[in-house]
């Protein structure tokens, strides 16, 4: 563990008034959320799961989030390469 | 080279990943006294040139109910500029503020788009453009899907 992520351990469990320990697990759990999110959305946007699959999972305001996104990439790559 | 009006996500999001630069492609690139005060802890800032301008309250006050209770005041001095502009293309990574430039019918793109267009202006390679985009994913604090990202790289791989 480097010694950045370490001192932010620290800081978060000083002013969270929490063992690092719990800083650690809350950490992970936050992290897993998005990694979870970013698999189901990402499984969603390639057409592998249906969007009624995904909003189950992530919720609705995720799936939204990201057909936003897909919708606003594809637009900038396309203007990115041809316009 | 085309101009364009800089909101601060572009310029905080392009600055994480070391390619603030890329945004030399636009002459001008305009950026409101407003949002310059929100990008003040940007670092490079220097490293490009940059067109400052003051939007005034009434020229804010131009823009409709529903867009100015929507998004911040930098985004609205973005679009009250840009409203202003006969042919400007405004640069968010905002979709609020994307989307209600777009109703506007002001041409709008994110810094995804600066960073592949920068290829075709010879500012970086394919190779660079696609670990810039990698790194948007890694590193800088854009808001985005992973597989976006690889949508985007794999675009820019197939085209020629």
């Amino acid at each position: 563990m480097t010694k950045a992520l370490l001192d932010q351990i620290e800081e978060v469990a000083r002013l969270t008034r929490e063992d690092s320990a719990q800083v650690i697990t809350e950490a992970l759990a936050a992290g897993m959320a998005k990694l979870y999110a970013d698999a189901v959305l990402g499984a969603f946007l390639r057409g592998k799961i249906s969007r009624r699959h995904a909003i189950k999972r992530v919720g609705l305001e995720a799936v939204r989030q990201a057909e936003r996104q897909a919708r606003a990439v594809r637009d900038d790559v396309k203007w990115g390469l041809n316009g | 080279m085309a101009s364009a009006v800089a909101d601060a996500g572009p310029l905080i999001h392009l600055s994480e990943i070391g390619q603030l630069r890329l945004l030399n492609q636009f002459s001008p690139l305009v950026v409101p006294e407003r949002i310059l005060a929100e990008v003040r802890s940007v670092r490079s800032l220097a490293s490009i040139r940059i067109t400052r301008v003051r939007v005034t309250a009434s020229s804010r006050r131009r823009l409709s109910v529903a867009i100015r209770d929507r998004l911040d005041s930098g985004e609205l001095d973005c679009l009250a500029f840009c409203r202003e502009q006969t042919k400007v293309i405004f640069l968010t990574d905002d979709l609020d503020a994307r989307e209600a430039a777009q109703r506007m019918g002001i041409e709008t793109h994110g810094s995804v788009g600066i960073i592949v267009r920068a290829v075709r202006s010879g500012l970086i390679n394919r190779s660079e453009a696609t670990a810039a985009l990698r790194l948007m994913d890694s590193t800088s604090s854009l808001f985005i899907t992973r597989q976006i990202i690889e949508m985007a790289i794999e675009r820019l791989r197939e085209s020629k």
